[in-house]
Formats: structure tokens, C-alpha cells, sequence
């Protein structure tokens, strides 16, 4: 190998700032679980970027499989069809019976696929794909009007509490959507759709007063 | 619009979840060089078109991404149905419609 090319390996990648598919619509940076100008907005849009997403795929029926994720993990992996696990760092969500989402706070995504390699073997795939999606919140009193006329499943109390997820449509696009105990709804959408669903909601939630916020 | 039962999400869901994957248990050929072309070309390109049962192929595109199989009436589109695939229906032609 030349030296060129082995200097060119070496050497330091510079940081790139992964920007938001939403950074020139939404105008209003807030930090983390901060509000600005929200009220009298009955609908809040928080746009959560940059986290690290990873598809997990495997047979759950297999004990060195779901032991595997537990020791890499903590957790034990979500196996009841639609239901999920969330916690501040490491979210799992079951897309299919032998698929998960796994989310973790960006830049920690190369560390935890390192960390289930470690720990699985035989038949199974981790694959990054935290450059396709970005994560939005919605909250406020109306959140339930604006999922009603985004989508035709039914986000009810009665059968879609917190530990509930699913992957459906939303305004024709695809969203996997979960409650958080706070009452407000998490949405992880593809990030070549961001702009398409954040106009449409912004349309939807106009008539109930409408704040965009991004967290940096 | 139909409400299909996804048998992997174990849920009822609009029909705009999903797309339709044609007929079901349609086996390849173990041997496809013995078939005359006429029962290659069977295989390959006739399917059955029955006025009442039908068991079809869907695929839940909007959720699990999973093919799985539905048991129709394509006279009334009621659905009798639907169990994962490699299962057999309990419902056919010859059990008759349950209802």
C-alpha cells in the first residue's frame, strides 16, 4: 500500500454535521425537551434528528437470538406483534415477526451494531440505516385530529396505549408510530419523505393552531 | 375498501395497507425440465379465475412487509380468512362457505 493511501486511511475523518431533512422548514431550534412560542398550539411538531437507527433482523424462536440481543441489549427483544420497548437511550420496536427497529442516540449506532455482533452468531442481520429516517413527535390536545386525518388505523386510547407500535399509512406515506407515556405520538418516517409529511401535516394541524419546533 | 386480517400482525387493517399477490399454493414443478411446454406454460401463466372461493396471495406492503394467504368470495369479496403462508385454508370449495 502506498504511504498516499495509507496516510489518506489514517488519518482522521473530518466531522460532518448530519443535518436535518427539515433543517429550512422548521425554523426554531429548541434543546431537547424545551418549548418555545407553543402556546395556544393545540398541535406541537418536534422534530427529533440525528439518532441512529438499526434494523435488526432474525428468528425469534431461536434461543441464541433473543439471548444474544438481551446480552447486547439489557432488554429482552419486544416478541408480541406490534409492541415495543423505549427508553431514553435504546428503543426497540417489532416491525415484523422477525424484524426490529432499534433506535439509540446518534453516534452511539456504530458502537451498539458492534456490541449485537458480538453477541449473535449464526443467522441473523444488523444493518444501519440511520441515514433514511428521521423521528418526529406530535403532542398537544389535538395530536388525535391530525392522526385522524393522516391515517385510517385507529390510534385510540383503548387499543393503542403506550407499548403499542405500528408501521402504517400516514398521508399516503409510511410512518412506524408509537405513544409515549407523556400522551404525545413518536413517528419515525423516511427522511426522503420528511418534507412531503411535514407539509401535510402543517396543513392538517393549521386549524388547530400549529407549532414546528427542532431539537439540536 | 376491503378490512384484511393480517395473520403476523395478528390485526385488521385497511385494504390500502396492502397489495394483491395473485393466486395461492401454486407449487413449482420439482422437475421443470420433464414439463411439455404446455404444462410449463401452466404453470408459468394460467391461473384460476372461480366465480365464489378463491385463495389468494396479499402482502402486507405498509406493515410487516410478510406475504400471507386470504380466502375470498369473489362474488360478494367477503373475506372467510386468512392464515400464514405454508399453512392450508380451512375453508374451500368443498367444506363449502362456513357462513
Amino acid at each position: 500500500m502506498s504511504e498516499a493511501v495509507q496516510e489518506k486511511m489514517t488519518r482522521e475523518s473530518p466531522v460532518v454535521r448530519r443535518e436535518s431533512p427539515l433543517h429550512y422548514v422548521i425554523d426554531t431550534e429548541v434543546s431537547p425537551g424545551e418549548s418555545k412560542d407553543t402556546k395556544g398550539c393545540a398541535v406541537v411538531l418536534r422534530e427529533v434528528q440525528a439518532k441512529g437507527y438499526l434494523t435488526l433482523r432474525g428468528n425469534s424462536n431461536e434461543a441464541s437470538f433473543t439471548d444474544g440481543v438481551l446480552a447486547a441489549l439489557g432488554v429482552s427483544l419486544p416478541t408480541q406483534p406490534g409492541t415495543c420497548l423505549k427508553s431514553d437511550d435504546i428503543s426497540i420496536y417489532w416491525l415484523s415477526p422477525d424484524e426490529w427497529m432499534l433506535t439509540t442516540p446518534g453516534g452511539t449506532e456504530a458502537e451498539l451494531q458492534a456490541r449485537l455482533r458480538e453477541n449473535l452468531s449464526g443467522h441473523f442481520s444488523v444493518v444501519d440505516v440511520s441515514g433514511g429516517q428521521t423521528s418526529i413527535n406530535l403532542s398537544g390536545d389535538e395530536v388525535h385530529g391530525v392522526l385522524k386525518k393522516s391515517s385510517a388505523y385507529d390510534f385510540d386510547e383503548l387499543v393503542f396505549g403506550v407499548g403499542r407500535c405500528t408501521q402504517t399509512t400516514f398521508a399516503k406515506a409510511t410512518a412506524l408510530v408509537s405513544k409515549r407515556a407523556d400522551g404525545s405520538f413518536d413517528l419515525i418516517i423516511r427522511r426522503s419523505f420528511a418534507d412531503y409529511i411535514f407539509s401535510w401535516i402543517a396543513d392538517a394541524a393549521g386549524e388547530y393552531g400549529f407549532k414546528a419546533l427542532r431539537e439540536i | 375498501m376491503l378490512q384484511i386480517h393480517c395473520p403476523y400482525c395478528n390485526e385488521t387493517r385497511e385494504e390500502e395497507e396492502f397489495t394483491y399477490g395473485g393466486e395461492a399454493h401454486i407449487t413449482r414443478p420439482l422437475d421443470p425440465e420433464s414439463l411439455s411446454d404446455a404444462e410449463w406454460g401452466d404453470y408459468l401463466f394460467f391461473r384460476k379465475n372461480p366465480r365464489g372461493l378463491h385463495h389468494e396471495m396479499w402482502n402486507h406492503a405498509a406493515g410487516c412487509r410478510k406475504y400471507f394467504n386470504v380466502t375470498r368470495n369473489t362474488v360478494s369479496y367477503e373475506i372467510l380468512e386468512s392464515y400464514p403462508m405454508g399453512a392450508k385454508p380451512s375453508v374451500t370449495a368443498e367444506t363449502g362457505d362456513k357462513n
